[in-house]
């Protein structure tokens, strides 16, 4: 028996799943994208008042760290959602199926490659607000706290110099993929 | 040769109406026809059961969606193994990120040879543990090529379906051949 024959004749589990199950499905994930989408709401709206709130308490007194939090928090939500979005795995398109496999596959790598790429996009946001944040403790706070300001120094230099070598060591492993990918296209030669 | 893939044999051919194009009717049909290669295909790209069986689900509902956009430009078979490649390949990718394995290609794996003393008379169960092991630390393209292999595909429909050469096709196939003669080891020849 060869190596196909056991192959293709091993016993295995394969449940028939039909078009009703799918439909029902689909409804399950467009019910479950509308509970997600409340509960972003739900929890978003009081968190943004409660920033707001702080942000108008604290702001009289000490103005340049309230703008240094609001300056931090806010692009780094907003590029943590966009980065989650554009990072993770893109569902299949519908017309996957009119894609051959290599193009998927390069696309697909690309998109990661791409993704990792562009670690200015989301580290110029929050670098203000970090910087202001650092003005603050020196501007605003009596007895300067020297030990927060130097911890945060190290942080903002060495956690981004490590962020980015991440990133940009990430991308090079995915362009090396592609480059191997790109290597099987060979072009067929003529008949 | 078991020939389970042309069981889908009329589904190559044109429709005959409106009701055979009907994308629930298409769907049954691949439910019917494709579940156990679908079911071989998913089992060699997950070794946990659990996950298994999310996987399965998760290319039968690309299919389901993806059957809206069928035009027939290709035949239902490279239709139905393209998207439950990708499917599978997405997995792969999100899968190795999250276990950080790395994966190797056809001419880079190195696999522990098969006892060639009891080749004769070896377990269909010892093969299939060895080829799923094989297959599973490979690159998501050497993957798709060595199941469509497996499941009887011919060269030219490989390519189709992958995007390569049917040159390039046949030199991986000569290799796959060469992986199981000597390191899976039934009855094949290299």
């Amino acid at each position: 028996m060869t190596t196909q024959e056991i192959w293709q004749l091993q016993a295995l589990d394969a449940p028939r799943v039909s078009a009703a199950y799918m439909r029902h499905r689909a409804r399950d994930l467009a019910r479950r994208t509308q509970i997600r989408k409340g509960l972003a709401y739900v929890i978003g709206i009081p968190g943004v008042l409660y920033i707001a709130w702080y942000c108008w308490r604290y702001f009289r007194h000490m103005p340049m760290m309230v703008a240094g939090l609001a300056l931090t928090v806010v692009p780094l939500v907003y590029v943590s959602c966009r980065r989650h979005r554009r990072a993770s795995a893109a569902q299949v398109p519908e017309d996957a199926g009119a894609l051959d496999s290599l193009s998927f596959y390069r696309r697909e790598l690309e998109r990661q490659r791409d993704a990792r790429r562009n670690w200015r996009q989301w580290l110029l946001p929050v670098v203000p607000g970090l910087i202001t944040l650092l003005a603050s403790f020196v501007l605003e706070l009596n007895p300067i706290p020297w030990a927060l300001v130097a911890y945060e120094a190290i942080v903002i230099v060495g956690g981004v110099s490590l962020a980015v070598a991440f990133e940009q060591w990430s991308a090079r492993r995915l362009q090396r993929e592609i480059d191997a990918l790109d290597s099987l296209v060979v072009k067929e030669p003529e008949r | 040769m078991a020939t389970s893939t042309n069981c889908a044999a009329d589904l190559l051919a044109p429709p005959n109406g409106d009701l055979e194009s009907t994308p629930d009717v298409l769907f049954e049909k691949i439910a019917s026809e494709f579940a156990a290669p679908l079911a071989r295909l998913v089992r060699a790209h997950e070794a946990d059961p659990t996950l298994q069986q999310d996987l399965l689900q998760e290319i039968h509902f690309a299919l389901w969606r993806s059957l809206r956009t069928f035009d027939r430009r290709c035949s239902l078979r490279t239709w139905v193994y393209r998207v439950a490649h990708h499917v599978a390949a997405t997995h792969v990718l999100r899968s190795r990120r999250r276990r950080a394995r790395q994966f190797t290609t056809l001419d880079d794996a190195d696999f522990p040879t098969a006892n060639t003393d009891v080749a004769a008379d070896v377990d269909a169960a010892q093969v299939l543990q060895r080829l799923y092991a094989l297959i599973q630390c490979l690159e998501p393209l050497d993957r798709e090529i060595i199941i469509l292999h497996l499941e009887g595909l011919s060269a030219d429909e490989i390519a189709e379906i992958a995007g390569l050469t049917s040159t390039n096709i046949r030199t991986k196939i000569h290799r796959i051949r060469q992986l199981l003669a000597t390191r899976v080891n039934a009855g094949d020849r290299a």
